[in-house]
């Protein structure tokens, strides 16, 4: 059963509670940033970070049906299906749970920053500044939706079931869709967030463009997206075909083995010939 | 909405906007300001809902809008005009509503009319209205004619004014393309007219800070009921405050002209209680209106009685001689004013920045070094604390002792807050405030046990202070529940109410037992039931399900004034025998058989107007209680500056009023003449509004480093055509000027502002963010430097939202 | 075949130099560790990987595959006149793995966690193949130039002891290598089985060497691995690596271009050495491997641009051929190599005129080095199609030429002071 969650940026008012719940979930310092970095609108940061887990984007563009439009997507780990960034860690500090989530494991990381190169949507980000830097991206907060058990009494009330259900629900999900009120992030099952997103498309295919960002890039990746205009106008890579990075290194590794057998077999072959010609030959002196 | 309703609050509440078909937000972004809002309306969208957003520019709340249209800043009767046009000329109204529920067939007085722009004479900078009235029969009883044909009816003079807001000249004064106004106007009436559908508008200072402001929220009032959308699911106009508590604090008489419960403020007219009460006890001889403030006198004399406790009795008036008599007015402008002449000499401000937030805030910083002391109580040193160390300003030249107090944040301290929805909701403390930092209530406990303790060695008149009843705990920091508990109010001797009885010193459960022989105190009439024999209502925490709460009223979750009303005016949501208009989503029903109201608390008990075989029931009462006359007002004659709605310019305008001579409103006060800006010196009209990360003046939100991160700095959106007219490029430093100041600021350059077309003429308009100040982590220029220093002609409210401007480069700016 | 040092003084003006670069270099990694990567470099979140893995770690590695061609050359495929080129190449190896290895202590975070994969073994990694691999083929080249050691320090005794270890070594090295590389006992112990029957059969079948031949294989086998693992590495970017040079193939480009630079290296080393050390000259061996060379460019050009035209035969209909292979200036970068790097240095190769003439062939030898060199840094970040650029920092330059330095300065002192280098008399 693996989560993840579903953006409809058509839900999204650009609050930017998610990026604000996102640092103050992870502690994240803040970054001194500068007059709106980038064009289109109030974005800020300009871009992830090691200090910034999600961002929210703002674009202006035109939308589907001709209109002028305000598009705030939102970027952070996509949590792939099969992770560039897992595959190619050497360390395994990086891995994907059962649960879709993403994690790293700082006390193995050796800091090549292998994991930034594979990543297609360029997401994890180096602690460049410091002189014992890590790799920090978004956890899925993982540790959150392991914990979140609710306690006994809240201001000296007992909690009922259905309010312990409740708080165990609001405890456990990421803190981004916590704090998202619109409902433009679901979080879920992937599987019941790719009938949702489909059914979103179905009854309403005026307000949506037909393309479930997520379900297939790159072999696919936890984080879905629904939108109103091209992905390719919010900047989403658009290039990143269906299969998935790590499948060609996979094919790559797979034939460790089988190139040792090969090539040890071709070198004693040849080596095996060439020292009975030079025998022959000795011997035909 | 009090002129037309009876009550000045949001009519229905927040999770009540799912309930809608139609939303439209006008003179609000709510998307970004009340971003919770967007809960429900995402979620009446999902059940096919459209949303409408109505503003100047493009904004967050218009990206996830259905339908967007411009319009240029102060132009909203215009705008609203057009669509009441639309559904009169095509009688797409809900006729049986109008009829039932309102004033539409009240008969006014033959001699009113609307010349030049005006409705009558004035006099002195004020309305005679000696033609504002209705025609009574000889019973004293108001004419009326139900059919709606007489030219004099409300109706009819309804459809004559607003004729002359067809669309196209509607277009001309909002720069609103004629297109997108129909499409609005079809929508907003095609969705919302029917009995079944309801269509709700949603609005904030976008609306009320205008020197029409009241006038443009009457504007709504009439669209909403002829609508028939005011009482109902889904429906009303509902006033976004901007702030968690607005509604708790304007109940408990933030505002000068009132006292707890939207009493009177007694007038130096008022020299005894009898004759305060004769001034202001509205009266009616219409058998079948409730008109409930007609307990006037209970809610005084409990108040008085939770004011000054047994020193109140019947031998002295109740204390009522110890009440304050005001003779001014004490807006906020008039108050910095006073403190700019030099009569004000000392000020208590609490959580309240007006070196940012207050209009032409330059002024009003030089009004403070004005002041003998000024004590500023906040979690932050805010630019009004530190004025005396403004840039530009040298420390040894300014007076006023300033005392800085450090404020418990809300998280810090126990106690209530009202929102929008006029839920009072209980919070507890989450943690203890950190170093020196005090609850406002400790401070205020603080001052007051000091004054009483001064007083005691005499003053000038110390009864007041000295009589105080004064009893919340022993503790160092008082105790919120019995404070709670006054406002709800006691029995104060053992008294039979109603047929119950009750002994001295229980709570009292509802202001229905409220007496006017000093038998009962309430600190506030509204908030009685809050705090009862059964607890502490605003605690409550249980949600409904929506089986048996299809509505979403969640009448178990905190508690809502009055007595636990979530949408008030509801007895116009049923037809006048009772049945809803809506079955598919009803607030109350008439049960027949049970003889009462089911669903949410009933706008008062009576039974509907019509017995089921359409004969009048002799004990019905009209739906619109808190109106004398019984009926919502299409036609207010208590406002100031007119009963109906008519377009004005703002004070400051590009472009002439195209409805009439009569350029703006007849009846403001303009503080300084010398100050107002012209068209030909300053072209471009300009506004003022928030952004989601900063908050008011942003002392809250400017000093937390993850907010100041997402908006660093000040800045100023403009369209590109203007911009490209000035040369300014994106994140380029402007210089924005008016006649009270000039400032400088980032530009952001966008296509969500577009220049307007007004009769040929095109005006480019540009927006500022006013949260910024001099002080915290995120600094910049407050926009409120240039705003001009006039207000509302009935609330005093500062026209912060369209003024004159001018805009030019000073400098490249660094924008990747 | 036997070996001799060079019998010259250590302290030279070219060798003071070099050491003088390196304390250059020394300075520059010293100013990396104290203030952190974010201040010295201009690598960034966008441009993870820059100059010192693209050159130190992947054009070395390229660079010092001199060491496995030449003695798959030698051993494998009899090529035994060759024999006295086997002890450079092992030691310019050794240098070029050393200071890859060593380089990536600078580059990487967390320096001190270098060691970390030793003992932290995910399944999937190619990064985590390259790692035991280089890890492995250090000790293999260290292993070959023992004889040196032997020699120079007359140690009979531990070159018996190598002799009869060496060989067990290479087959636990092979099989262990084959689990943590599978997680599969089974394929460990198929290895451990196949390398045991090829040493039993083999040890029958040949003459004496002077390297056991399943250390060269185990160097061989190894190479063939990382060689064209290192290539693979970037089979994670297929979004981002111009296809010009990225394909399904890149493993193979990388083995096929490592053969050809490691040789071309040995060419410009048997170049130079004669002036500078005095060793003999070589000039018709030299002309016979640059043969082989000229050989190889051509099967690789031809690989090359048929992998090109492959790869823009499968994007044709995905409307991205133009974001997966980037603006002009990529296409002109992959026409410059293929021409410059690839086809002139064939063409010249394959003229025996140009071949036996020396300046005209270490022109070649050149050009097929620098090729070599472009295609590694291409590969790495001049390739990507990513937003911003990078261009090293002088922080980046000076670790990198101060590396540079004390490889050669290294690799002189081992040949001043190791029998590295055929004596005269056998030439």
């Amino acid at each position: 059963m693996s989560r993840g969650v579903l953006v409809d940026t058509t839900l999204c008012t650009g609050c930017r509670g998610c990026q604000v719940a996102c640092k103050q979930q992870n502690k994240l310092p803040p970054e001194e940033t500068t007059f709106f970095a980038k064009a289109g609108g109030y974005q800020n940061p300009a871009d992830l970070s090691a200090r910034t887990y999600s961002l929210v984007t703002f674009n202006e563009v035109e939308n589907k049906n001709g209109h002028f439009d305000w598009v705030f997507a939102r970027r952070q780990c996509m949590h792939c299906e099969e992770p560039s960034c897992v595959s190619a860690c050497l360390v395994g500090a990086l891995s994907k749970t059962e649960s879709g989530a993403v994690v790293y494991d700082e006390t193995k990381c050796i800091g090549c920053r292998y994991c930034l190169l594979s990543c297609p949507f360029g997401v994890p980000s180096f602690e460049w500044e410091k002189t014992v830097p890590f790799v920090r991206k978004c956890t899925f907060c993982f540790t959150r939706q392991a914990g979140g058990d609710a306690p006994a009494t809240v201001n000296g009330k007992a909690l009922d079931s259905e309010q312990r259900a409740r708080h165990k629900e609001t405890q456990t999900k990421p803190a981004c869709t916590k704090a998202c009120h619109t409902g433009a992030l679901m979080f879920g099952e992937r599987e019941e967030l790719l009938v949702e997103a489909r059914n979103r498309i179905r009854k309403n295919p005026k307000r949506y463009v037909n393309h479930i960002y997520g379900e297939k890039e790159a072999g696919g990746t936890s984080w879905l997206y629904l939108a109103g205009v091209s992905f390719k106008k919010l900047g989403f890579p658009m290039h990143l075909g269906e299969r998935s990075f790590p499948s060609y290194a996979k094919a790559a590794k797979d034939g460790v083995p089988h190139v040792m057998l090969g090539v040890g077999a071709m070198l004693g072959g040849f080596y095996w010939y060439n020292q009975r010609c030079a025998e022959v030959a000795k011997k035909g002196e | 909405m009090a002129a037309s309703f009876g009550r000045g609050a949001m009519t229905n509440h927040w999770n009540d906007i799912a309930n809608s078909d139609c939303i439209m937000v006008i003179g609000s972004n709510a998307a970004e300001n009340h971003p919770i809002s967007f809960k429900y309306v995402t979620r009446a969208q999902q059940n096919g809902a459209k949303l409408i957003s109505v503003d100047p520019r493009y904004t967050r709340t218009s990206s996830v809008s259905d339908i967007y249209a411009p319009l240029r800043s102060g132009t909203d009767i215009a705008f609203i005009g057009a669509m009441i046009n639309y559904a009169l000329a095509n009688d797409l109204i809900q006729r049986e509503y109008v009829i039932t529920h309102t004033n539409a067939s009240f008969l006014v007085d033959s001699k009113f009319k609307l010349e030049d722009g005006l409705f009558g004479e004035v006099k002195d900078g004020a309305y005679t209205k000696d033609t504002w009235k209705f025609q009574k029969g000889a019973n004293g009883v108001i004419r009326k004619d139900t059919t709606l044909k007489n030219p004099n009816c409300v109706y009819q003079l309804l459809k004559k004014h607003f004729a002359r807001y067809d669309f196209e000249s509607a277009s001309e004064i909002t720069g609103t393309p004629v297109g997108d106004l129909k499409k609005v106007a079809k929508t907003f009436v095609g969705m919302s007219h029917r009995p079944e559908k309801s269509g709700t508008i949603m609005y904030a200072m976008g609306t009320t800070q205008h020197t029409h402001g009241t006038q443009n929220i009457r504007s709504y009032v009439i669209l909403q009921l002829l609508m028939g959308n005011i009482g109902v699911a889904g429906g009303g106009i509902n006033a976004l405050r901007g702030e968690s508590n607005v509604q708790g604090s304007t109940d408990h008489c933030i505002l000068f002209h009132i006292i707890p419960g939207y009493l009177k403020c007694p007038t130096a007219g008022n020299t005894s209680l009898q004759a305060y009460l004769d001034k202001w006890t509205p009266k009616t001889k219409d058998a079948k209106s409730a008109n409930w403030w007609g307990n006037y006198p209970k809610y005084i004399t409990s108040l008085l009685k939770a004011f000054w406790g047994e020193n109140a009795g019947k031998s002295n008036d109740f204390a009522y001689d110890y009440l304050p008599k005001r003779d001014a007015n004490y807006s906020h402008m008039a108050l910095f004013d006073a403190m700019g002449r030099g009569v004000i000499k000392g000020m208590i401000t609490l959580g309240q920045n007006p070196a940012v937030g207050g209009p032409s805030a330059g002024q009003e910083r030089d009004a403070l070094g004005n002041l003998d002391w000024l004590v500023a109580v906040d979690l932050w040193e805010t630019e009004t604390a530190a004025f005396w160390k403004r840039p530009g300003t040298n420390p040894a030249d300014i007076n006023t002792e300033v005392f800085l107090l450090p404020a418990a944040g809300s998280m810090e301290k126990e106690g209530s807050v009202t929102n929008s929805g006029r839920w009072g909701q209980w919070r507890y403390r989450a943690k203890p405030a950190p170093g020196d930092a005090k609850s406002d209530l400790w401070m205020l406990d603080r001052i007051a046990r000091e004054l009483k303790k001064l007083y005691a060695q005499g003053g000038v008149f110390p009864d007041p202070i000295v009589n105080l009843a004064w009893n919340y705990g022993d503790g160092d920091e008082p105790d919120p529940h019995l404070v709670a508990k006054e406002i709800n109010g006691y029995f104060t001797k053992d008294c039979t109410v109603k047929g119950k009885s009750f002994k001295k010193g229980q709570l009292i459960p509802s202001f229905a037992y409220l007496l006017d022989d000093g038998g009962t105190s309430s600190g506030n009439w509204l908030y009685c039931a809050s705090y009862t024999e059964k607890g502490n209502m605003m605690a409550r925490r249980t949600r409904s399900n929506l089986k048996d709460d299809p509505i979403g009223l969640n009448q178990d979750w905190a508690w809502c004034w009055p007595v636990n009303r979530r949408i008030i005016y509801n007895r116009a949501s049923c037809d006048a025998k009772g049945v809803p208009w809506a079955p598919n989503k009803p607030v109350i029903a008439y049960d027949r058989v049970a003889g009462k109201w089911r669903g949410d608390v009933p706008d008062g008990g009576w039974p509907p107007l019509l017995k089921p075989d359409g004969t009048q029931d002799p004990k019905a009462k009209y739906s619109f209680i808190m109106r004398a006359e019984g009926h919502a007002c299409l036609f207010a004659p208590s406002l100031k500056d007119g009963p109906l709605p008519e377009h004005y310019e703002p004070l400051e305008s590009p472009v002439a009023n195209f409805m009439s001579e009569q350029q703006n409103n007849p009846v403001i006060k303009i503080w300084r003449p010398e100050e107002i800006g012209d068209s030909k010196e300053y072209p471009v009209v300009a506004t003022t509004y928030r952004v989601t990360e900063h908050w008011q003046a942003g002392a809250m939100t400017r000093n937390l480093p993850w907010l100041a991160e997402l908006v660093p700095d000040a800045f100023v959106e403009m369209s590109c055509e203007f911009a490209a007219e000035k040369g300014i490029e994106n994140g380029d430093r402007v210089a924005v000027k008016t006649p009270r100041a000039t400032i400088e600021l980032y530009a952001v350059v966008t296509p969500r502002f577009k220049p307007f077309e007004l009769k040929g003429k095109t005006v480019h308009q540009v927006g500022l963010i006013w949260h910024f100040g001099y002080q915290g982590i995120a600094k910049g220029e407050s926009a409120n430097m240039l705003t001009p220093m006039v207000g509302d002609a009935n609330t005093m409210i500062p026209e912060f939202k369209a003024f004159l401007c001018d805009v030019r480069k000073i400098g490249k700016g660094g924008v990747a | 075949m036997t070996f001799q040092r060079i019998d010259r003084k250590i302290v030279t003006g070219p060798t003071v130099l070099l050491a003088l670069l390196m304390l250059v270099g020394l300075g520059a990694v010293v100013m990396r560790m104290m203030n952190g990567l974010g201040a010295t470099t201009n690598m960034s979140d966008v441009w993870p990987w820059g100059l010192w893995k693209s050159f130190n770690v992947m054009t070395l590695i390229a660079l010092g595959a001199g060491g496995f061609s030449s003695a798959a050359l030698i051993y494998i495929f009899g090529g035994e006149k060759y024999h006295g080129f086997a002890r450079s190449a092992v030691l310019w190896g050794l240098m070029a793995y050393a200071f890859a290895g060593g380089s990536l202590m600078v580059d990487i975070g967390i320096p001190w966690r270098i060691v970390n994969p030793i003992w932290m073994w995910p399944e999937h990694s190619l990064l985590f193949e390259v790692a035991w691999c280089v890890m492995f083929y250090l000790t293999v080249l260290a292993l070959e130039l023992a004889p040196a050691l032997f020699e120079r320090f007359n140690l009979k005794g531990l070159e018996s002891a190598w002799k009869a270890l060496v060989p067990i070594y290479c087959i636990i090295g092979l099989s262990f290598f084959a689990y943590i590389m599978t997680h599969s006992l089974i394929w460990a112990v198929v290895i451990l089985a196949f390398y045991g029957i090829v040493a039993a059969v083999l040890s029958r079948a040949g003459r004496k060497q002077s390297t056991p031949i399943l250390l060269v294989m185990f160097g061989i086998v190894l190479s063939s691995l990382h060689q064209s693992t290192l290539g693979s590495l970037f089979l994670l970017v297929p979004d981002k690596l111009s296809h010009f040079w990225w394909s399904p193939r890149l493993p193979f480009n990388f083995l096929m271009s490592a053969v050809i630079i490691g040789l071309s290296v040995i060419v410009l080393e048997r170049t130079i050495a004669p002036k500078v050390f005095g060793v003999p000259r070589q000039d018709e061996l030299l002309a016979k491997l640059s043969r082989f060379i000229g050989s190889f460019l051509w099967l690789y050009l031809i690989f090359r641009i048929l992998d090109v035209v492959v790869e823009g035969f499968s994007l044709a209909g995905t409307g991205h051929l133009t974001v997966a292979f980037g603006g002009p200036e990529k296409a002109t970068m992959f026409v410059s190599e293929m021409f410059l790097g690839i086809a002139v240095p064939a063409v010249l190769l394959s003229i025996r005129a140009c071949r036996n003439h020396v300046g005209a062939r270490t022109f070649a030898v050149m050009l097929v080095i620098a090729g070599g060199i472009f295609n590694r840094l291409a590969v790495c970040f001049i390739g990507m199609n990513l937003p911003g650029e990078y261009v090293p920092s002088m922080i980046e330059i000076l670790v990198t030429v101060g590396t540079v330095a004390t490889m050669l300065l290294l690799f002189t002192l081992g040949a001043k002071l190791l029998p590295i280098y055929e004596s005269r008399r056998d030439v």
